[in-house]
């Protein structure tokens, strides 16, 4: 029987950490009894990762073949009445566009940078598609194109942000407004190109003064707020 | 139960087969430790001749239209070797599950059961019949197979909420407001943590006489200050410690019944008034406990139990919907006015020709949300085991409650079932 020197509490196996309050209780036995003691507990498996799993898995097959029957169907009732493919291209690949990101969101494909890339892919062949089926390409080169891939860029950079922080609490905040403050940026652009009101000066100038207030609150979050609220904040956000 | 094949549930049982969920399993555990390892086939035989016993046992939860209600089945529920956390990993409401469920690991016979089905007096009972079965068969101890009459079986299945209800009387006025909470981040599913404590009766007992008072009230009151102090620690705002006491009624009010039979009362003191010696808090508990613990004063709360289940609007409401909303008023209303929870199940006392070979009995609290840490207390023989159920990794509770303990200068030894410990 060894002792905990912090809680005075007495524990049958020595040489590990004190069950209440983590202090190394150091070895007082002479032999060695780990052996032969007998565990009181087994080693706990939990079931509850395999549960949802399995739950997640018959959503995702109830799902496809509730997609397979809905595109089946359209094609069928547009062809039926049309004697070709006309609105069932629009409504079917918007409808395979929302299976593909369900396959991403129920957690298929483990690494995130290959989530956003698929997720990227996803939206740049929805919108050529619906952009394309008319026969001409209008929008989708000037703004849809460079936006998704812009909003691709900047969440994979965010997530290389993220994941090489050593510190994370609030920096991922911060990351998470300068990332917020580019996108508005990057759209901006193309949108007003696109309207061709492209005037390079006051863009950049409106870029100024949306981030300025962020570089604010950023810099109070960090020296001005007490101690005592960021806690409070890091424990609402699970930082 | 006679030749029904379902049964209503009591108006706590109602109230738990509502709030089920993968971490609030109102799963409690009730366990005997024997000197010898045990034999899976002669334990899965003695549950079946337990069963035979008592056989409104042999039921399965199932969903009616306004309320849950067991329904008995043929099957057998099986021994299983012990694999998951205590309290955890068991949903009742599957189809084919029972309420709930036999673990052996070495030398321990571990029941759990859902508190829908009965409450720790009821399990207690099952379990030492299951032992001395267990035992009758592995040792030969002498049993006499009894046979269960037609009126026991209804004495032992009866709704003694409703048998002492009287709806005359008026409800009790306790506005509890809002409580201290340990400031505890939840584990993932799946995991319980228990912490035991394990302490000679007697000394306890010495320390309590000396303050004049019983062992379960001196032990109400060492938890109190060690929250206190905790609350002292970590918190902005003071707010009151209200604990939560289960109450046996069979101890005021005259059943034989298996299922719940017990109220809560909810001692507090409020951190707000300033601060309490350990005197001060061991006199407050002391008028408390004797005020409350009357036939009339519990009465009271009988009929606020059964109050609810009265409510017109609540019992036209279907159950699916029972089971979305009352998470959230058990929360708000049940334990979100506690700050934990303290159940002492006494002296345990197995049948004499049993006690030789059993070498401990403990009991873990079910797990739930509201209150992240309970504890339940077990005496058998000279020790006393004391039982805390955490669903959090922070054993800030316990540290202190058995720090505090230790510096009374009674001697704790801990068991925890944590794989790294």
């Amino acid at each position: 029987m060894a002792y905990c020197p912090k809680c005075g509490i007495r524990v049958e196996g020595d040489n590990r950490p004190c069950p209440l309050c983590s202090f190394p209780i150091p070895k007082v036995n002479e032999d060695d009894t780990e052996g032969l003691r007998a565990r009181k507990f087994p080693k706990a498996a939990n079931p509850y990762p395999d549960y949802t799993r399995r739950v997640l898995n018959r959503i995702f097959i109830f799902t496809t073949l509730a997609v397979f029957v809905a595109v089946s169907l359209m094609f069928y009732i547009d062809y039926f009445l049309n004697d070709r493919f006309t609105w069932s291209r629009y409504s079917n690949l918007s409808v395979f566009a929302g299976w593909v990101l369900l396959f991403f969101s129920f957690g298929y494909v483990q690494s995130y940078y290959k989530v956003i890339i698929g997720i990227g892919l996803n939206a740049l062949v929805l919108l050529f598609g619906l952009d394309r089926f008319d026969g001409t390409l209008d929008w989708f080169m000037p703004l849809a194109f460079p936006i998704v891939t812009g909003v691709t860029v900047i969440c994979i950079g965010y997530w290389s942000v993220i994941r090489a922080l050593s510190v994370r609490g609030f920096n991922v905040i911060g990351s998470l407004f300068i990332a917020l403050v580019i996108l508005a940026m990057w759209v901006n652009f193309f949108i007003q190109s696109y309207q061709s009101e492209t005037n390079l000066w006051s863009w950049i100038i409106v870029t100024v003064l949306q981030l300025i207030p962020v570089l604010l609150i950023m810099l109070a979050v960090k020296y001005v707020m007490p101690e005592r609220m960021k806690q409070k904040i890091a424990r609402k956000f699970h930082l | 139960m006679g030749d029904n094949t379902w049964y209503r549930l009591d108006n706590a049982g109602k109230l738990y087969s509502s709030i089920i969920s993968s971490r609030a399993t109102t799963l409690f555990r009730l366990s005997a430790t024997l000197t010898s390892p045990v034999h899976p086939e002669y334990l899965q035989r003695a549950l079946e001749a337990t069963l035979e016993r008592f056989p409104f046992f042999k039921v399965q939860l199932k969903q009616g239209f306004f309320w849950h209600y067991f329904e008995k089945t043929d099957r057998t529920p099986e021994v299983e070797k012990e694999k998951y956390h205590p309290c955890i990993s068991l949903s009742i409401k599957k189809r084919g599950s029972f309420p709930y469920r036999v673990y052996y690991y070495n030398n321990r016979i571990a029941l759990e059961l859902s508190h829908s089905l009965t409450d720790g007096t009821g399990g207690l009972r099952f379990l030492s019949e299951l032992v001395r079965q267990y035992l009758y068969l592995k040792e030969s101890i002498p049993v006499k197979q009894e046979t269960v009459s037609e009126e026991q079986l209804l004495s032992e299945t009866e709704n003694a909420f409703r048998k002492y209800y009287n709806k005359d009387i008026p409800a009790p006025r306790t506005r509890l407001g809002k409580s201290f909470k340990l400031p505890l981040p939840l584990d993932e599913k799946g995991y319980y943590h228990i912490v035991t404590g394990i302490i000679d009766v007697r000394k306890l007992k010495e320390k309590a006489s000396a303050y004049q008072a019983s062992i379960n009230l001196f032990l109400t009151a060492v938890y109190i200050e060690s929250l206190l102090k905790i609350q002292e620690k970590v918190a902005i705002k003071k707010r009151p410690i209200v604990i939560n006491v289960p109450v046996n009624m069979r101890a005021f009010f005259e059943s034989d019944t298996m299922r719940n039979f017990f109220v809560s009362i909810t001692p507090s003191i409020d951190a707000r008034l300033g601060e309490y010696t350990f005197e001060e808090i061991i006199q407050e508990l002391k008028i408390e406990f004797s005020r409350l613990l009357t036939p009339k004063k519990l009465s009271q709360y009988i009929k606020r139990s059964v109050m609810g289940e009265k409510f017109l609007a609540l019992r036209l409401m279907p159950s699916p919907i029972k089971d979305i909303v009352a998470p959230s008023i058990y929360s708000f209303f049940g334990e979100g006015q506690y700050t934990s929870g303290l159940s002492n199940l006494g002296m345990i006392r197995m049948p004499e020709e049993t006690e030789d070979y059993i070498e401990r009995v403990e009991c873990y609290p079910p797990p739930s949300i509201g209150n992240k840490v309970k504890a339940m207390i077990t005496s058998y023989r000279n020790h006393m085991y004391i039982s805390f159920g955490n669903l959090s990794r922070d054993r800030m509770l316990e540290r202190e409650f058995f720090r505090r303990i230790r510096s009374l200068g009674v001697e704790v030894t801990i068991e925890t079932n944590d794989e790294e410990m």
